[in-house]
């Protein structure tokens, strides 16, 4: 009796529960219905709905989006923005889905893999495209459909300073010897040199390694890899990937990486990392922020970029970018918000940048104050050079939709031992079967 | 006795034929083309996609580790389960606790419970550091990032979701069997093993067959738990075939291509449901 | 003879016992570790997850409860929505599909009994792709309505299986007196049948219902609209080394479940396996 007492009190909170976020929730979807109906007739009473798929990260909060709506709808009355938020942990599969169920949001952040086919997204007019760097600038068949959005600085190595000095290592590695030499000393003084990850964030097995070491690698003897591997002069299989790898291969074998980084998610590799499980970790430039915002301080974390084994000393920049839907019914309006939040109201986009750690792409760079971490981070890259991404290049010569993820899971199987020229051949065959189609 | 009237059945019939029967030849003709799900132009390629299959390493894994998952979790779901519902096969205050708590991970969310093996598995997870605490450091291993163990590992936690499920129809079977004949196959000087050879195994055969069919059913599906667990890795080592048909479909573009492998699926499952439902006839009679 | 078999046979009992013991003993260990560090730091769990929490802490329930990018109460409405419209839409149509395949002896409803049970061979996976590209326009990929009626579709052949062995072996004489006294079909199978079939409803209602609330994919792809399992997934996604928080978000993707589940424990079991005893 007591029992039904309780749970029956239990279900009545969770219904009164209910009916609040009810009536919230009613008043979104009927508001849904009438973006819905807007889009589609127009004709309203001057008021234009747009909808703009974001996703939410610890960086990129609802309260970020929400203030950048504000701010754009208080300076543009007549239109409105509606947020759509991207479900499960694929943005492209999200877009993709309700691409096909002629649903697709007006405005998408993370187009690019839907952008390789032609008609889905909207040209964008030419006074806008002027307002960006022209490096920024990308076309699909000659075709400009997107909007550049901003560029990220990709990854470096951090260390914890207090187990480099335990192990006697009295200087940041500048080239591989001295970065294998440091991984002996660190292993010798007890310490794990690398940390890494997998489980189900396929990406990061191999981000540091292969956005950080490959890719120079590889540009620096192929300064076009795009186009040679697409019109087949270069193959996958090429001596300097698999050397490269084999080196990757020879760091797992030495027993320099912690022994449960494949079971580790990225977030818990990183929470390892930060708390002392490893020295090293090859992380991204979110990091830094991350790093800056939680008070870490040069003090303890030191970053530096990973050498490589040929001496090759560059780096890569990933670009992002916006884009507007081809099905979108006021594409003046959606530009128009595309225009004001990247680069026209420069305080959100700062807001923008400043987030997740990103560097403007506009003509007139907007900048702002980092923290420590973070400006040593892109001091570090003072004398590089800039490079492609090889993965993350965008445009005519990008890669087919679907290959980068493959590789991921390749590079997951070098990581446990997979024989790496077999590996590559894979890559072959996958490569040919995706650009077939 | 009046005809019933036909519309009884036609609002079943059509959300049924509209909603899944026509998408099912949707799926039949779709992979017959190369559509990419994206351009609003594509091919009929006849059946080159069932041929590229027949060539297609990657899905030979999925339908490797589909088929060792299943193995794995099927036989020791039956025969625990048969086992513990002969155990469990009394009455009692603590026995019917024990049965539910045996019972309440079937009906959680695999989402759900994906979560909490991930604590447990995980290097730093509850497994491993338990070892550690009684000393038992040397064990400690990568169940999840670890080739090998990371198919155990969804295969325990399957086995651990569906254990409940199965010892409850194998009760209900054993409950069908008339106490006369253990009395009488006791009479004959039947020990124990005897009255569960002769007795009790030959009366539950539909049961069992029907244990059989569900679970094997089930773990031919088997996506949820992959996709939070390990998402198909390391590498491809825990990439079943419902995994394969979704991340070429959404992943790589490849709509007619996955369509074909997921009709492929329906013909296995099929061919499956039906040689067994042969045999357990054959056994019946 | 006897004595030697009594001896072993408490041994092998003994066995037994211990055995059964070890495995209950480890099925609930992962439900205990879940809701011991619901209220118990983070550090804490990867420390000692075994421990009772000393002193239990709420910081974890109101990190979810506060989470500005999710919105418990909307995913909670959409399951609740799906949930009980898909149940009851389907539970109506089929009932009164296998009343008509119960009650109709002709070769085209053995037919159309088998062509309901087609269904139940088919894994769902294949139906995505073409449900998304034959019925984008006409409205019902995308959004809630939409989502309900296809679970519905899924759950037919199960629920036409079910009611259509039940109604048969129900004795048709009540509806015959009630056929004399005048009744149409329509209302004897509302007024009469429907009440008598009441324990199968509440086994397929069960049965689908839980099938719909658990379900992961069928919403992410079909109806992108964030349900519980969907909404959990895309909440924890990147904060999966935070133990304490995703407990928590587990905890608030079962509760609800495990609730229903101890109140109606017996029709529960009985709901979930029927279909496979009847088999």
């Amino acid at each position: 009796m007591k029992k039904r007492i309780l749970c029956t009190l239990l279900c009545l909170t969770m219904v009164a529960g209910l009916l609040t976020g009810c009536s919230t929730s009613k008043k979104e979807d009927t508001k849904g219905a009438a973006t819905a109906a807007a889009a589609t007739t127009e004709k309203t009473e001057g008021d234009v709905t747009l909808t703009w798929a974001v996703f939410e990260t610890d960086n990129y909060t609802a309260a970020l989006w929400q203030s950048i709506i504000d701010a754009f709808e208080k300076d543009n009355p007549g239109i409105k923005i509606e947020k759509v938020l991207m479900t499960g942990d694929s943005r492209s599969q999200f877009l993709k889905t309700m691409l096909a169920a002629n649903n697709m949001p007006d405005i998408n952040i993370d187009p690019v893999d839907l952008a390789t086919t032609d008609g889905v997204y909207a040209e964008v007019p030419a006074e806008l495209l002027a307002k960006f760097e022209d490096s920024a600038v990308v076309s699909f068949s000659g075709k400009n459909t997107l909007v550049p959005a901003y560029k990220a600085l990709r990854n470096q190595c951090y260390y914890h300073k207090d187990q480099f000095a335990a192990a006697g290592i009295t200087a940041e590695p500048k080239t591989w010897d001295e970065f294998i030499a440091a991984c002996d000393k660190l292993k010798a003084a007890g310490y794990t040199p690398l940390m890494g990850a997998g489980a189900a964030d396929i990406w990061a097995t191999s981000f540091g390694w292969w956005t950080g070491v490959t890719n120079s690698e590889i540009m620096s003897v192929y300064p076009n890899f795009n186009k040679d591997i697409l019109d087949g002069t270069l193959k996958w299989t090429d001596k300097v990937i698999a050397d490269n790898l084999k080196t990757w291969q020879s760091l797992v074998d030495a027993g320099y990486y912690h022994k449960g980084s494949m079971s580790f998610s990225y977030t818990q590799a990183a929470e390892e990392f930060h708390n002392g499980s490893s020295a090293m970790f090859m992380d991204g430039a979110w990091a830094a922020k991350t790093y800056d915002t939680n008070g870490v301080t040069t003090k303890d974390l030191g970053v530096f970029v990973v050498p490589t084994p040929s001496g090759a000393y560059s780096y890569c920049t990933m670009p992002q970018y916006w884009g507007v839907s081809e099905t979108c019914k006021n594409k003046e309006a959606a530009f128009k918000f595309c225009e004001y939040v990247l680069g026209g109201n420069k305080d959100i986009y700062l807001k923008y940048l400043q987030a997740d750690g990103c560097y403007s792409v506009t003509k007139e760079p907007v900048s702002y104050d980092m923290g420590e971490i973070q400006t040593e981070f892109v001091d570090n890259y003072k004398d590089c050079t800039l490079v492609p991404e090889i993965m993350k290049v965008v445009g005519d010569t990008k890669v087919p939709s679907g290959f980068e993820d493959f590789t991921c899971k390749s590079l997951q199987n070098i990581f446990t031992g997979a024989n790496v020229d077999t590996e590559l051949a894979t890559w072959d065959a996958e490569f040919a079967r995706l650009t077939a189609n | 006795m009046k005809k019933r009237s036909v519309f009884f059945f036609i609002p079943a019939l059509l959300i049924y034929t509209i909603l899944l029967i026509i998408p099912i030849f949707g799926a039949f003709y779709l992979s017959t083309t190369n559509w990419n799900g994206i351009s609003a132009t594509y091919s009929f390629v006849g059946l080159k996609n069932y041929i590229s299959m027949l060539s297609d390493a990657r899905l030979g894994n999925a339908i490797m580790v589909t088929f060792k998952i299943t193995g794995i979790v099927c036989i020791t779901v039956n025969v625990l389960g048969l086992f513990l519902a002969i155990c469990l096969n009394k009455s009692g205050k603590m026995i019917a606790a024990v049965r539910s708590i045996f019972f309440m991970p079937y009906v959680l969310s695999t989402v759900a419970i994906s979560f909490i093996w991930l604590s447990i598995l995980s290097y730093t997870g509850v497994l491993n550091g338990v070892l550690e605490a009684v000393g038992l450091g040397s064990l400690t291993a990568d169940y999840i990032g670890n080739t090998k163990n990371a198919i155990l590992s969804i295969c325990v936690v399957e086995i651990w979701r569906t254990l409940g499920f199965y010892i409850v129809i194998y009760l209900a079977s054993i409950q069908t069997v008339p106490v006369e004949l253990y009395e009488s196959c006791k009479i004959d000087g039947g020990n124990s093993w005897q009255q569960f050879r002769y007795v009790t195994i030959p009366m539950i055969i539909p049961g069992i067959t029907i244990a059989a069919i569900m679970s094997i059913m089930t773990e031919m599906r088997q996506y949820d738990i992959v996709r939070v667990l390990t998402n198909g890795g390391p590498g491809y080592s825990t990439e079943t075939i419902t995994y394969n048909i979704v991340t070429q479909a959404f992943g790589n573009n490849m709509l007619g291509y996955s369509s074909a492998v997921a009709v492929f699926l329906f013909v296995i499952i099929a061919a499956v449901a039906i040689i067994q439902l042969k045999i357990a006839n054959r056994l019946e009679a | 003879m006897s004595k030697i078999e009594n001896r072993s046979g408490k041994v092998i009992r003994g066995g037994i016992t211990i055995f059964v013991l070890i495995i209950t003993l480890l099925m609930t260990i992962p439900l205990y570790i879940t809701v011991v560090n619901i209220f118990k730091p983070t550090d804490l769990i990867s420390a000692s997850p075994l421990t009772l929490p000393s002193p239990p802490i709420l910081d974890n329930i109101k990190t979810v409860l506060s989470d500005p990018n999710v919105s418990l109460s909307k995913m909670y409405f959409n399951s609740i929505c799906i949930t009980f419209f898909g149940t009851s839409i389907c539970i109506l149509v089929s009932s009164m599909a296998g009343y008509y395949l119960a009650r109709t002896t002709s070769k085209f409803s053995k037919k159309l009994y088998v062509y309901f049970l087609f269904g139940l061979m088919v894994p769902y996976v294949i139906v995505y792709v073409p449900l998304i590209s034959m019925y984008k326009n006409f409205g019902i990929i995308g959004n809630l309505p939409g989502l309900i009626i296809v679970f519905v579709s899924g759950s037919i052949s199960f629920s036409v299986f079910m009611y259509q062995g039940f109604i048969k072996s129900i004795p048709i004489e009540v509806e015959e007196a009630a056929l004399i006294d005048g009744a149409n079909q329509f209302t004897i199978y509302f007024n009469i049948v429907l009440p008598l079939v009441k324990s199968c409803t509440t086994s397929v209602a069960i049965f689908i219902g839980l099938s719909m609330w658990n379900d992961f994919l069928t919403p992410l792809l079909i109806g992108q609209v964030p349900t519980i399992t969907v909404g959990i997934y895309t909440a924890i996604g990147s904060f999966s080394a935070d133990w304490g928080t995703v407990f928590a978000y587990v905890l608030f993707a079962t509760a609800p479940i495990v609730i229903v589940y101890i109140l109606a424990q017996k029709q529960f079991v009985k709901g979930l396996t029927a279909g496979a005893i009847k088999g």
